[in-house]
């Protein structure tokens, strides 16, 4: 560059705008192609700054529990007794999960029945988000190493929160439920009908193609649908918060606004190429909940 | 030629603190901030790097670097590709042709001037992803978006302010 002359360069930085606005605009077209090699530069650059992430996230998450810890003073009393009342609430419901697992595993028995369930979990810490107006997910700390598979659903605490969409060697990208290409295929657990919960870029995703003579309710609880065979079934979503019109709305089950960490479900195949180290690990104390969970959720 | 010399004396890490401090804003508009505003949109904080050296220092803020700045940010926001750059580059002409204007005058009529880029820039996303999507999305997120950057630009504008008498100190 340094060796143009003035009006070389002076031309040069003219047609340069041009020139990239246009190349921009040819990259959202393309984009539309869905290219594969755009999709491995984008896991790359993850994986590249995964690390950078992980860094700047420490700090922050350590800052933020701070000032919760800080506000949590305030409330000590209070929690303390909604969380006593709570646990009072638990054990009877643990005494009632462990009377029907082994009820469960009896029948499986005499059934010879081969579950066919989730054979894992694998945590990872939300390292970034994406902080677009139209864009809701999240890139998360663990990739392929750990036995990622995009297509596998993630968790947010009780409830599906998206699903893997990129995959690197060590950061992965979760579409959110929320987000407008988000389309999950559920069951209202009530009911039986089946839905497809779509992303809308608002906090309650929609319910496509119910029936039209549907029971729906408010308050009823969504699940997986399993169909597709990518997501177990029986995975709680969220539960239906309106019905206005046609347009049935569902509050999911987890916090996405404020992830941290989101789980895994490894199921199927997934499991057989993990390390030994991580599968009991992460699946024994997990899979015993998750298997009562539901069971929870419809009596209550 | 004053320019260039000045240019060649400020060393290379000096030279590069606007490209630096893009990319850090870049990667602040990703970080989970766990704060309460900031949970459906984080502010567009790209925008804000772009604007402060377009009106101080255009000369160390090539396109070339902001066509690369929207890049990132949209690879790791896992946007369709190009949106941001295409946003960024409209930005950076914009301010870029109407910096007489705004250079050297006080901070309010700084901040008015980034309220307009950035209401122009909320517009311009809204469109370009309602084309993208085929679908016409609901502008109040952008617009949401946009009173979010605008409102903490004064915060990043003093940081930059730091940078640059950093930068200007040592040349």
């Amino acid at each position: 560059m340094s060796r143009l002359s003035m009006p070389m360069r002076a031309a040069a930085q003219r047609l340069a705008l041009p020139f990239l606005v246009l190349v921009s605009a040819g990259l959202i077209v393309l984009g539309k192609a869905d290219i594969l090699l755009i999709e491995r530069f984008r896991t790359d650059l993850n994986d590249i700054f995964a690390p950078v992430f992980e860094a700047i996230a420490k700090p922050i998450n350590l800052a933020a529990s701070g000032v919760r810890r800080f506000e949590d003073h305030f409330t000590v009393y209070e929690e303390n007794q909604r969380l006593r009342e709570e646990n009072a609430r638990l054990l009877q419901w643990q005494d009632l999960a462990q009377r029907l697992e082994s009820e469960n595993e009896e029948l499986r028995q005499m059934l010879h029945f081969e579950p066919q369930g989730v054979r894992g979990y694998i945590t990872g810490r939300v390292i970034a988000n994406s902080g677009g107006a139209f864009l809701r997910n999240v890139l998360i700390d663990v990739g392929d190493r750990q036995g990622v598979e995009r297509g596998q659903a993630a968790l947010g605490g009780e409830g599906v929160a998206g699903r893997v969409t990129e995959v690197g060697s060590r950061a992965s990208r979760v579409l959110l439920l929320t987000d407008l290409n988000s389309r999950v295929p559920v069951v209202i657990e009530d009911t039986r009908e089946r839905a497809v919960l779509a992303g809308d870029n608002t906090s309650r995703p929609r319910l496509l193609y119910l029936p039209e003579k549907s029971a729906i309710q408010v308050g009823d609880h969504v699940v997986t649908a399993g169909s597709g065979g990518i997501f177990p079934p029986g995975l709680p979503v969220g539960a239906v918060s309106s019905i206005d019109g046609g347009v049935v709305r569902v509050e999911p089950e987890a916090e996405l606004t404020h992830l941290e960490y989101v789980r895994i479900v490894d199921f199927g195949l997934g499991a057989a190429v993990l390390p030994q180290s991580v599968i009991p690990a992460a699946k024994a104390p997990r899979g015993a909940r998750r298997a009562v969970d539901p069971d929870i959720d419809t009596r209550q | 030629m004053k320019l260039v010399l000045v240019q060649r004396d400020i060393g290379l890490i000096n030279r590069l603190g606007p490209v630096l401090t893009v990319v850090v804003c870049v990667m602040a508009s990703v970080v989970p901030a766990h704060l309460p505003a900031f949970t459906t949109a984080s502010p567009f904080f790209a925008l804000m790097a772009i604007y402060y050296w377009t009106l101080y220092r255009p000369d160390l803020l090539p396109f070339a670097v902001v066509f690369a700045a929207g890049l990132l940010a949209d690879l790791l926001e896992g946007a369709p590709l190009g949106m941001s750059s295409l946003v960024l580059l409209l930005a950076y002409a914009l301010v870029l042709g109407q910096r007489e204007h705004l250079v050297m005058r006080r901070f309010t009529v700084i901040w008015l001037g980034f309220l307009v880029v950035s209401a122009a820039a909320a517009v311009l996303q809204w469109g370009v992803a309602s084309l993208f999507y085929g679908m016409v999305l609901d502008v109040r997120a952008f617009l949401f978006q946009g009173v979010l950057t605008v409102a903490v630009y004064p915060v990043v504008s003093y940081l930059l302010t730091r940078v640059q008498r950093t930068l200007l100190m040592r040349a």
